[in-house]
């Protein structure tokens, strides 16, 4: 399986506490790996380092050209409607308006989006934007999707559709990393990075869904 | 940089802009009414003394007054400048990783409010003219050159502080200054003020040559220090790129390795 995410020895360290100390794994296509911990354990850090968003103090990252990265807190801007976040992202994409709105149209479908939905963000509810947060990420139809607990706010349906969708992108071919708290739901991924507050780190097989 | 990406972001820029209906209202009257105070106040009774005596004499309130006029649409476009770019800070790295260039953000942006400052031209010249008598053209021209220094402050301010009311209180600061500091070829607004002096009848210092180069250079040397400076602040980190295709591509060809 060709690898889409290789993370060699990556250390970071804010005002000198050390969140990650040398984090190796790789992500190869049509698997999932889940990142846990406590809070600042560096899971967001460390999603942040595989996006490029963020730099490491030490190793190195190689990713896809593309990556579906979708942030914790929803990155939009509030005045404007899910179209227009769609057709936005969609030029940094390559993407025509009418391209951008199709491929859209499919993820928030799936997403059980409101249709009829047309006000601007400001207007949405949390889950509603969190939903708008997602398709956004995935619009880049991306080998590499880097999820940061994407499903705050998720009504239980969407929820359940949003852990076996999870199957559907592994089956497309992609790498998925989730960052989660839902210890219920490791029995879906492939491999468990533990990270633990002082920079220490597992990666475990989640065959049982239990960490070691 | 793309011609298509800094006009995507100049749209969806001036759609959210035009939808923020009252700090739009906002940042058009409260400069409007700094203006009128200063027009339509009661004078400074030395002043009107001094200028008993030398009817002849322009009014040193008038150069007052023109500078007053002068810093509304400074503040109004730099602030504004300021709330766009950083406004949407929580939008920048998606929009870096969806294909956009640092540059393309910036560019787009003030593409943004510089279409508000077309609007804020016309409505600040035509007001300036009904209140005084004045030199429309030079007018228009001053307004103009004070509208491009006001996004050059915006750029760079924005670049340099972290969120908006660091860059707001910047903004007051830097503008405050050049109201109570008149007649310096060392501030940024001298040579737009300069020119609004003498569309007000008023001797200034300097052609008005000197004063459109003046504004010119200015104006670039502060969107060139914001540019670098921003360009250091939005960016991706290096990380090696693989070349693997995209998801769809896996689903049509079955994925290798």
């Amino acid at each position: 399986m060709t690898v889409v995410l290789s993370v060699k020895n990556v250390s970071k360290t804010f005002r000198r506490r050390t969140v990650l100390n040398d984090v190796s794994f790789d992500v190869r296509r049509g698997e999932a790996v889940a990142v846990v911990g406590e809070n600042g354990a560096g899971k967001t850090t460390l999603l942040r380092i595989c996006a490029g968003l963020l730099a490491a103090e030490s190793g190195t990252v190689a990713r896809s050209e593309r990556v579906a990265y979708c942030p914790q807190e929803p990155g939009l801007i509030d005045q404007l409607t899910a179209d227009e976040h769609l057709r936005y992202v969609g030029a940094g994409l390559g993407l025509s308006a009418t391209a951008a709105r199709g491929r859209g149209a499919a993820l928030f479908n799936w997403l059980r989006f409101p249709s009829d939905e047309t006000g601007t963000v400001r207007e949405l509810s949390m889950g509603t934007k969190q939903k708008i947060n997602l398709a956004l990420a995935l619009l880049a139809d991306a080998p590499l999707i880097l999820l940061d607990e994407p499903y705050q706010g998720f009504d239980r349906g969407t929820y359940d559709n949003f852990w076996n969708h999870i199957a559907d992108w592994r089956a497309a071919g992609a790498g998925v990393v989730v960052v989660t708290h839902m210890l219920a739901e490791l029995h879906r991924v492939d491999r468990v990075l533990e990270l633990r507050t002082g920079g220490s780190w597992a990666l475990n097989g989640a065959e049982r869904g239990v960490l070691r | 940089m793309s011609v298509r990406r800094v006009a995507a972001v100049a749209m969806m820029h001036a759609r959210d802009l035009s939808r923020r209906r009252v700090a739009l209202a906002l940042l058009i009257l409260l400069p409007i009414a700094l203006y009128l105070a200063a027009e339509l106040g009661p004078q400074d009774p030395a002043t009107a003394e001094l200028q008993a005596q030398n009817p002849g004499e322009p009014s040193a309130d008038s150069a007052w007054i023109l500078t007053t006029a002068g810093i509304g649409p400074l503040w109004s476009v730099a602030t504004a400048t300021l709330f766009v770019i950083l406004g949407s800070r929580r939008v920048d790295q998606r929009l870096l990783l969806a294909g956009f260039r640092s540059t393309d953000l910036l560019v787009g942006r003030m593409g943004t409010v510089l279409g508000l400052g077309a609007i804020i031209t016309p409505l600040f010249t035509a007001l300036i003219w009904m209140m005084r008598e004045v030199d429309v053209g030079l007018l228009v021209a001053s307004i103009g050159l004070l509208v491009i220094v006001a996004v050059g402050h915006g750029v760079v301010i924005a670049a340099l502080v972290r969120d908006e009311m660091e860059g707001v209180l910047a903004i007051i600061g830097v503008t405050g200054v050049q109201m109570m500091i008149v007649g310096q070829a060392w501030l940024p607004m001298w040579g737009a003020s300069e020119l609004l002096l003498r569309a007000g009848g008023l001797s200034g210092t300097a052609e008005p040559v000197t004063a459109v180069l003046h504004a010119f250079a200015y104006t670039a040397a502060l969107v060139g220090v914001g540019a670098v400076a921003w360009a250091r602040k939005v960016r991706l980190r290096p990380v090696t790129r693989m070349p693997v295709g995209a998801m769809a591509d896996s689903r049509s060809s079955g994925s290798s390795g």
